[in-house]
């Protein structure tokens, strides 16, 4: 019976990828250290495991703190869409034509809406000292959400909808069996789970994207108090070692292999969850 | 033709009582009225153990409406279903789930009806363990010999995408076969089949269901539930017109003829009577004597005058008693003669 | 006018695993009805699309003759015989003048024949446009053919999901016999209808090839039907055990 449900190659790239973001978020420290002017532009090889910045500060420290700032907020997301999916699948199945034409014409208007304003403008809206990316997590779930449903439906729909629920019922077999394991856990768990991934991907990229603006910008950031770094910090401070010839490459190696490992989280767990 | 026993004495394990469904078909537009439908008007039937009845009709007959309100899928407007003697028509769908084990149907979308995730042996095993309760090796044992003896030994572990309409048909007959039900109610098996693979579909039905297994099989082609069926009724406007076993005699009312046999009398234009005999319009039969009670009063089945036991048909002229009885010889391959009046 | 319409003689048509059909012939003559029976997998299709010239499986034919004798004495299939796909593409092309104004195709489901995102008036009209001669008015004609299959004239409106079982088998003959074809080639039209049904959508099959004095080339299932109707009877074998999908 595992082996429907998850395809352990996949799910164990998976779990191990998300054990040790998880163990990084959990030990992310409160503060960087002090700088130590010793340790300056370290590289891996000098201080492991990842080196140090230009003050000499643990990139390891990064790389937890920006595991930290993203790890909740991603994972409320997906599991928010995830949710909401599963819902538009089930209306399908039981509702009539009228909650497919509602789930759809809801996909369409939400997703016709300018996404990142819409994010912005829940950051400008966060007070200033409770700076979280949960709220904009939540909005980006709730704008992909309509989405996910529409997907979930029409998979349910391809199922058979209610003639396949009305002969599983005929057969003798029990609602939840049929809702919980042959609707929910066998049809729509692929679909739903790979949006829960790809969202969880997108607010983790959010995040980045939004913390380099305000790097960019030297503005505090809209997504994680200023004591924390985020992983945008890695990419800005490599960028320059590109650009100014800065010894920094080791830096932006390693915010490029975290991007790498959240796509390949993301990706695993699709894999793993996917239909026959 | 076929030779499953029947138990006529025993109580019967289906009976219908006067049944009647109306539906509200929406007009067309928001505002216009509603027009109802009176799908089953008036239905009453007896089905014993061993027996294979098939219920023939063009599609709005009500056939598939009746096969449908017996096992519970619909709900009579009026009368009542009963099976095995125990009250089946408006209990609630909770009280009856326990029994549905007993009674199965096998629906005509077969593709429909199979979870696309799962592979034609993890359908009849799940059916073993959860609705006959036996553990997984023996469920895995009975489902792989259940499929063999139907014809899907190499199939067992494809999906349903990977199937041919035949086979999936076929899953969905092991699945049902599997719980050795009292009555298996089949809507239109063969649709969509090939006509090779129909004789074949509707053995691996029948001659598969457990000996005293009542069976009620939905057809448009009277002439394939011939060799299949003990009785065949025909329907139409929600009525049963004619009942017949077909290794016995041929139809006699026009409309049950043309069904078996639409080279061998005139092809009715299809506008049915709303008062008195629905088929009165397209019917040869209506002399000066009957006319009145054609126009007036629906016929009910009645025996014919001469006819052999078994035999009723709903129709004024073929019950006078001055007709004379239909040809009683076993229905040949040739056309048949064009009934006397 | 008694000159046959089409005459496939000795035609062998051969898969990568197996002969298909083996020395099949068969004539159609004009007002005159040829039925092609046999069980499934026997080729009927497939004779049925090689006597217009339509010929896809490779390396496929291997021997035969397709002729029309009243257009004209040569044998389609010379040069084609055992010249592999590129001899079968010229074939296609050469032929596709006459798929249309000489003969029409109408595929086993209504569903095949009707384009599902197109009205039945605008596939009718495309139809009528495949003739030899343009008529005076294209609706005009729409309605006519409408009305020959016993559609109403409304249907031309309509989308090919809202019609039912018969009246879509009714708007594919139409749309088969739009052109003014000679010969129409009917497979497996009764599929899926009640026998009413099917009986009157083969009589107004053989009803609408009389009035256009078409020959018709039918392949059915029903043998109550060939009994019925059939002037000529072709019976392909059935293939060799175990060669057929389930």
């Amino acid at each position: 019976m595992k082996g429907r449900l998850l395809r352990w190659p996949y799910a164990a790239v998976a779990l191990l990828a998300i054990l040790a973001l998880g163990w990084a978020a959990a030990t992310a420290p409160v503060h960087l250290p002090a700088p130590e002017v010793d340790f300056a532009y370290a590289g891996p090889l000098e201080l492991p495991p990842f080196g140090a910045d230009h003050r000499g500060r643990p990139l390891l420290d990064y790389a937890r703190q920006g595991a930290w700032v993203v790890a909740l907020p991603a994972m409320v997301a997906g599991l928010l869409v995830m949710f909401m999916a599963v819902g538009g699948g089930l209306l399908a199945c039981l509702g009539g034509g009228w909650a497919r034409s509602a789930v759809q014409i809801a996909s369409e208007v939400v997703g016709s809406l300018p996404r990142m304003v819409v994010i912005l403008v829940v950051a400008l809206l966060v007070p200033r000292d409770d700076r979280s990316l949960l709220p904009m997590a939540i909005a980006w779930a709730l704008l992909a959400a309509p989405g996910a449903m529409d997907e979930a439906a029409s998979v349910a729909e391809r199922l058979g909808g209610t003639r396949f629920v009305e002969a599983l019922r005929a057969h003798g077999f029990s609602a939840s069996r049929i809702f919980g394991w042959h609707v929910v856990a066998l049809n729509l768990r692929p679909v739903v789970v790979r949006q829960g991934a790809e969202v969880m991907m997108q607010v983790v990229f959010l995040e980045i994207a939004l913390s380099y603006l305000s790097v960019v910008e030297d503005q505090p950031s809209f997504t994680h108090p200023d004591s924390m770094m985020s992983w945008a910090d890695l990419l800005y401070q490599g960028y320059r070692s590109i650009v100014l010839d800065v010894p920094t490459t080791h830096v932006l190696a390693l915010g490029l292999a975290l991007i790498s490992l959240v796509a390949v989280v993301s990706l695993s767990i699709g894999a793993a969850a996917r239909a026959r | 033709m076929i030779t499953r026993p029947t138990w006529t004495d025993e109580a019967p394990v289906v009976e219908l009582i006067d049944l009647h469904k109306r539906f509200h078909r929406a007009g067309a537009w928001p505002w216009s009225p509603r027009q109802e439908v009176h799908a089953v008007a008036g239905v009453d039937l007896r089905i014993a153990p061993g027996e294979v009845v098939a219920l023939v009709g063009q599609s709005g007959s009500g056939k598939t409406t009746v096969s449908r309100i017996v096992l519970g899928l619909e709900e009579p407007s009026a009368g009542e279903v009963r099976l095995e003697g125990q009250r089946w028509s408006g209990l609630a769908e909770a009280q009856r789930r326990a029994q549905r084990v007993h009674y199965q149907y096998v629906p005509q979308d077969a593709m429909g009806a199979l979870d696309p995730q799962q592979s034609a042996l993890e359908h009849i095993e799940e059916t073993l363990k959860v609705l006959a309760g036996l553990p997984r090796a023996e469920a895995r044992e009975k489902a792989a010999e259940m499929l063999s003896r139907l014809g899907l030994g190499s199939r067992l572990h494809a999906l349903p995408r990977e199937m041919s309409g035949g086979e999936q048909r076929r899953v969905t007959i092991a699945r049902v076969l599997a719980l050795s039900p009292r009555l298996v109610v089949a809507d239109e098996p063969t649709s969509g089949l090939d006509p090779d693979r129909r004789e074949s579909v509707l053995e691996a039905l029948i001659a598969n269901l457990p000996p005293r297994a009542a069976c009620i099989l939905v057809t448009h082609d009277m002439s394939e539930a011939r060799g299949w069926c003990h009785r065949v009724l025909a329907m139409i406007a929600g009525r049963v017109i004619e009942e017949v076993d077909l290794s016995v005699s041929e139809p006699t009312h026009p409309y049950a003829r043309v069904l078996f046999d639409p080279w061998s009398a005139p092809l009715p234009r299809g506008l049915l009577a709303d008062q008195g005999c629905p088929y009165r319009p397209d019917c040869p039969l209506v002399t000066a004597e009957v006319a009145h009670l054609c126009a007036t009063t629906v016929p009910s089945l009645q025996p014919l005058p001469r006819g052999p036991d078994g035999q009723r048909v709903a129709c004024h002229a073929l019950t006078a008693s001055s007709s004379s009885p239909p040809p009683s010889s076993p229905p040949s391959s040739s056309p048949s003669p064009a009934p006397t009046p | 006018m008694s000159e046959p319409l089409v005459v496939v003689e000795g035609l062998s048509i051969q898969a990568p695993t197996r002969l298909l059909i083996r020395d099949v012939g068969l004539i159609v003559r004009p007002r005159r009805i040829t039925a092609l029976v046999g069980p499934s997998g026997a080729g009927k299709s497939l004779t049925a699309r090689a006597s217009m010239g339509v010929l896809d499986v490779i390396p496929g034919l291997v021997a035969g003759s397709l002729r029309y004798p009243a257009l004209g004495p040569q044998d389609w299939f010379q040069g084609v015989v055992g010249g592999g796909e590129r001899a079968q593409r010229r074939l296609l092309e050469a032929t596709r003048s006459l798929r249309g104004a000489y003969v029409s195709y109408s595929p086993q489901a209504a569903s095949s024949a009707l384009n599902p995102g197109r009205t039945i008036g605008w596939q009718l009209a495309i139809a009528i446009g495949r003739r030899v001669e343009a008529p005076a008015s294209v609706g005009a004609e729409v309605r006519s053919l409408l009305a020959e299959v016993g559609l109403p004239a409304r249907a031309a409106a309509a989308l090919p999901a809202e019609l039912s079982g018969g009246m879509a088998q009714r708007a594919a003959l139409a749309i088969a016999i739009a052109p003014k074809p000679r010969l129409v080639i009917a497979d497996e039209p009764e599929t899926g209808l009640d026998p009413v049904l099917r009986r009157s959508v083969i009589e107004l099959m053989i009803q609408v090839c009389q009035v256009h004095q078409a020959g018709l080339l039918l392949i059915s299932h029903h043998q109550s039907t060939v009994d019925r109707i059939a002037d000529d009877v072709v019976v392909l074998p059935a293939p060799p055990a175990g060669e057929v999908a389930a």
